[in-house]
């Protein structure tokens, strides 16, 4: 399988999508699941090329219609487990990962 | 070294609405010599703009703007609202309300590292929240981001 790339996302790719990132990778990794994770802004995530985009309900809303990938959403950054089900779930749903 | 500055720390018991506080963390860091006056606006203008995505997780606020020119050094505040703040997020009300401003999107890495082990911790925000002064809220702060 080849690498995923997962973008987190927040206004200006500088603030909460960096905090968003760091628990990406950590749920990634702890299911060895490969993956580039980084971080972007609202205005450049839909033509920046990845697998899935991951960000807040808000921003959701305003990149929704235009992502060429699934937007998944995440109520807090800091909750751990949401994060990692929803990481699973897409890898589920996206990624034939059972 | 201190994960917070002293004078980049605020504990507010009147009530606020969102641009009050906004422009209360906002201008901590310009009292600091962190941004300029301009930051503080462009912040403003962001939650008019994108809504309250900044409010991160439930209580937690870090509010932010693009890193430009108004930016003169990487820094962080931190507000905390006992009467708490509405954003119309799904997350309100905001009883902590960082101020977070970056001259690029790397250099701030650690300090981020820092708040999103503290917010992971229950038991530190809670520790956090019932402090009565800046003082041993700056005291606090220190001695948890030395055992996280």
């Amino acid at each position: 399988m080849k690498e995923l790339r997962v973008q987190a996302v927040c206004g200006f790719g500088v603030g909460s999508s960096t905090l968003l990132k760091m628990k990406l990778d950590q749920a990634f990794r702890k299911n060895n699941i490969e993956a580039t994770v980084f971080a972007g802004d609202v205005a450049t995530s839909t033509s920046t090329a990845c697998d899935v985009i991951f960000t807040s309900r808000e921003l959701a809303e305003t990149i929704g219609s235009r992502a060429k990938c699934p937007v998944i959403v995440i109520n807090s950054f800091v909750d751990k487990v949401e994060i990692e089900a929803k990481v699973l779930k897409y890898m589920a749903d996206h990624q034939g990962l059972k | 070294m201190a994960f917070i500055k002293f004078e980049n720390l605020k504990i507010r018991n009147e009530t606020m609405d969102a641009y009050t506080a906004l422009r209360e963390v906002g201008n901590l860091l310009v009292n600091s010599q962190s941004v300029k006056f301009q930051y503080v606006e462009n912040m403003i203008t962001s939650y008019q703009e994108f809504g309250p995505y900044f409010v991160i997780a439930p209580g937690v606020a870090i509010a932010h703007a693009k890193p430009d020119e108004s930016v003169i050094c990487d820094d962080i505040a931190l507000m905390i609202c006992h009467s708490p703040v509405i954003f119309n997020s799904h997350n309100d009300p905001v009883t902590m309300l960082f101020g977070l401003c970056a001259t690029g999107s790397h250099q701030h890495m650690e300090v981020l590292m820092k708040v999103a082990n503290l917010l992971s911790d229950t038991e530190a925000q809670m520790r956090i929240m019932s402090v009565n002064d800046e003082q041993e809220l700056f005291a606090l702060l220190n001695s948890l981001s030395e055992t996280t």
